[in-house]
């Protein structure tokens, strides 16, 4: 088959798991046999990361994701406002004219939020080529956040109607039914390649004589639950008398880096946290390999969190938060899930479990690889059910004949908001509401004074102050 | 047990249907002609009126009422703002929106239309917004302007909007057979139906009965349009005649009984009214005609684009006279009484057959659907299936 993949950045460029799940698959697509071509924007070199450098068909057709570099959610702040969630007009002529000359069995969506998602999805369900939504995010969200001055959440809930989708987690297929519902929605597990970790898993060289090493490992950020995993280690030191340290792998800003310092420095367990910094793939894995344990308290934020089964995957306990995506293919019963993820005594709780019950330990860190690679695997699980999906999308094609005039309407459809936006002068977002500017203007200089661990507290009053989601 | 179908079609109003004109009358039927041709469609009309140029905030919150029409009888079912019909808007099919150019938010509309959609424009003469339309408008093949008359289509024409018209006025149940009524040689009675607006030009039919014979005579039926200075004008015209009665508004049975007990029916819009101010497009139709037809009356009407239209249609331009003529009208009043009954009787019949033929709401769905239907023959085809459904 010819796949046409679409995704907003691409490896070398990276924003999350969203693009390296596009790597991952287009890759596998072509192991397997099938021509691969993957359609992306003009990406930023700040986000190119060398280790995920690939020789993949890659045409740059889109129009630059503005501004994701500063952070997340800023690219609804882009100038090009209609191209967050609306219509992008030179990239759905782009998209058009790649299918038109290339002339795809399929289409594979990946991110579109940023490219003018509505146009995108309109063109490509609307050439007639059998259209897939794999869901890594919540496009709905995406979509419905971003109608400033024009209003297309129906236009995009038509196009879903007509494409079939693939949603990482149950969680992820929920939150992509807010706008309507796709013609065809199956979940798969996001893919990882068990190849690349020791099979079957080395035992963990638990010692009484040594201390417990305990690993975090991906981005370092905040919303991923790492100060929460600080404060833990200070009540597993300090309360529960359990000779533990914290092995934090990944890129840190140095904001976040100090305020987890001045965390670690009230609790006394600074000497205890071990720093290994941004490292390329293999260098994770070789760190991993002496580690005894993982906690990742993800957020339901995430899509899935590639990181806890890629832990399993090393023969190791999990502490995992419940709300994740990768929860999922964790197994019925496991006991290491974080139900609160944000309460740092239920965490050193939980590992706490982990460390002072050997036998029901070592059951799972046995179970947990073999159960994650029979759902989990790329090429030998996911990757066949990716292609029957397409494939059943390719079957049921007769459903979605192609208009063959859709770009007129998409782009006579922009021109008109447009017209109308300039003559009676409303076009563009919205003015930010005042009370949100003020909000985020304290919760600034509350982050600057107050003492990490005090900040954390008032988190939430300061969400909602500011208006954003937890 | 049997799954309700999901409506397919969408009637918008840019007016209120709370309180109907002719304009909105002809969307009332539009939606029901859609319903009773086995089309599941809703229909939707805004809440009330607002500024034709609205910002887009604001226009995103204005309310739009979901209506249930029994019969012509409408009632509000729900009511959201146009954030929420534009994106249900986008499930129908075909959208059909009337008044277009009555509202910026058809702009929205449009701009919130997906490729699986066909959409409908028609005016009834409301226009505040007809050049910030012609400025904004940008034509594709998804997006058709079907006006209710070829005057109208024209006028769209002339100001750059390609357009295609089809007409309707009555249903086939309200065509009625007229009983035979003996009259005297040279009897005639008239009607002149109408709200009383100066452009209407029901002084030039009270003049005309007045300078004839007392055998022929007038009932002018129709409520207040607000213009004392115009319904004093007519009053003090009938005032110098006993042939001429003004019955102001009337209830429905009282209306059946005048035009049952009528021979002719006048219709005298005009460009130029008393005063002698103009007035672009006095009538964009002429359902007044069409309904004097069913009631089998014998119309005569002033000769305007719309009246001579409809008498081209239905085979009667002989009994149309030049505009605020009162002269020529009462040639064609003298004409008319001078026919027997049945040479009456024959005309109304023929031309009623002819009506048939153009102007049945009961196929005015289906024609609509035909227009499009070389440009959209899949929206067609999925139309039909649902009907055979």
């Amino acid at each position: 088959m010819k796949l046409l993949l679409v995704s907003n950045v691409f490896p070398p460029h990276v924003i999350g798991g969203y693009e390296l799940g596009c790597l991952m698959n287009a890759e596998a697509f072509r192991r397997v046999g099938h021509e691969v071509r993957i359609v992306t924007s003009m990406s930023f070199d700040c986000l190119e990361k060398k280790e995920f450098r690939h020789d993949l068909d890659v045409r740059q057709i889109f129009a630059p994701v503005y501004d994701y570099e500063f952070g997340d959610r800023s690219y609804q702040r882009s100038p090009d406002f209609s191209a967050a969630g609306g219509v992008h007009p030179a990239n759905a002529l782009a998209l058009a004219e790649a299918i038109h000359v290339w002339q795809p069995d399929a289409i594979v969506i990946f991110n579109p939020l940023g490219i003018g998602p509505v146009g995108i999805l309109e063109t490509a369900v609307a050439s007639g080529v059998p259209t897939v939504v794999h869901l890594m995010d919540a496009l709905d969200k995406g979509v419905m956040l971003s109608q400033h001055g024009f209003e297309v959440g129906g236009r995009w809930a038509a196009a879903k109607r007509r494409a079939s989708a693939i949603a990482c987690s149950w969680r992820m297929l929920d939150a992509n039914s807010r706008l309507g519902r796709y013609r065809a929605a199956t979940v798969i597990p996001s893919g990882i390649d068990t190849a690349a970790f020791p099979q079957p898993p080395r035992p963990r060289a638990w010692s009484a004589t040594e201390p417990v090493r305990m690993v975090y490992f991906g981005q370092i950020k905040s919303h991923k639950g790492v100060h929460h995993v600080v404060t833990a280690l200070g009540v597993l030191r300090k309360r529960m008398r359990l000779d533990v340290e914290l092995h934090l792998i990944g890129g840190c800003d140095r904001a976040f880096a100090a305020e987890l310092r001045s965390l670690a420095a009230a609790d006394g367990c600074v000497e205890a946290i071990h720093w290994h910094g941004q490292r390329d793939r293999h260098e994770v894995q070789a760190l991993l390999e002496t580690m005894h344990l993982a906690v990742l308290p993800l957020n339901a934020d995430e899509a899935f969190g590639y990181v806890a089964p890629e832990a399993a995957l090393h023969g190791m306990c999990v502490a995992v938060g419940r709300q994740a995506g990768c929860a999922e293919v964790f197994p019925q019963g496991y006991p290491y899930f974080l139900e609160d993820r944000e309460d740092p005594a239920a965490i050193a709780e939980t590992v706490r479990r982990i460390i002072v019950d050997p036998e029901t330990r070592r059951h799972w860190e046995e179970v947990l690889p073999g159960h994650i690679a029979a759902r989990c695997d790329l090429d030998g699980v996911c990757v066949p059910r990716y292609l029957d999906v397409i494939q059943g999308a390719i079957d049921g094609a007769a459903d979605a004949p192609p208009v063959p005039d859709h770009l007129a309407r998409t782009l006579a459809a922009w021109q008109m908001n447009r017209n109308v936006g300039r003559l009676l002068g409303d076009h563009g977002p919205a003015p930010e509401d005042k009370s949100k500017r003020l909000g985020r203007r304290l919760e600034r200089v509350i982050r600057r004074a107050m003492p990490a661990k005090l900040r954390y507290r008032l988190k939430g009053l300061l969400r909602a102050a500011s208006g954003r989601a937890a | 047990m049997t799954t309700p179908q999901m409506p397919v079609a969408a009637v918008i109003s840019q007016l209120p249907l709370l309180v109907v004109g002719g304009g909105e009358r002809f969307t009332i039927n539009a939606h029901l002609s859609a319903i009773r041709g086995g089309v599941p469609a809703d229909l939707w009309c805004v809440s009330h009126g607002q500024p034709d140029d609205a910002p887009h905030a604001s226009r995103m919150e204005q309310p739009y009422h979901r209506l249930r029409n029994d019969a012509g009888t409408v009632a509000v079912v729900e009511t959201v703002p146009l954030r929420e019909l534009l994106r249900r808007q986008a499930d129908y099919r075909i959208v059909h929106i009337h008044q277009y150019l009555r509202s910026a938010t058809t702009l929205d509309m449009l701009a919130a239309a997906s490729p699986w959609q066909r959409t409908v424009l028609t005016s009834h003469g409301c226009e505040p917004i007809a050049e910030l339309f012609v400025k904004t408008f940008e034509g594709h093949p998804g997006v058709e302007i079907i006006e209710v008359s070829r005057y109208a289509a024209a006028r769209a024409t002339a100001r750059g909007l390609a357009a295609s018209h089809v007409s309707a006025a009555i249903w086939e149940s309200a065509i009625r057979e007229r009983p035979a009524r003996g009259r005297r040689p040279g009897q005639l009675n008239a009607v002149a139906v109408g709200r009383l607006l100066p452009h209407k030009g029901f002084d030039v039919a009270i003049e005309a009965v007045a300078g004839m014979p007392d055998d022929v005579t007038l009932a002018v039926i129709g409520p207040s349009s607000g213009d004392a200075q115009y319904e004093a004008r007519l009053r003090k015209l009938a005032a110098r005649t006993t042939s001429v009665e003004l019955t102001g508004y009337v209830a429905d049975d009282v209306r059946e009984a005048l035009l049952a007990g009528a021979d002719v029916l006048v219709a005298n819009s005009s460009h130029d009214d008393y005063r002698g101010a103009r007035v672009e497009q006095p009538e964009l139709f002429g359902l007044v005609i069409l309904e004097g037809l069913a009631g089998g009356l014998l119309p005569i009407a002033s000769d305007i684009p719309s009246f001579r239209e409809i008498a081209e249609e239905v085979g009667l331009v002989d009994w149309l006279y030049p505009e605020r003529d009162v002269a020529a009208l009462q040639e064609r009043l003298a004409a008319a009484a001078g026919l027997s009954l049945g040479e009456r009787q024959a005309l109304v019949a023929a031309a009623t057959e002819r009506m048939r033929r153009a102007f049945l709401w009961d196929d005015y769905w289906a024609r609509l659907e035909g227009q499009g239907a070389a440009v959209w023959p899949r929206v067609a085809a999925d139309t039909a299936r649902d009907r055979a459904a």
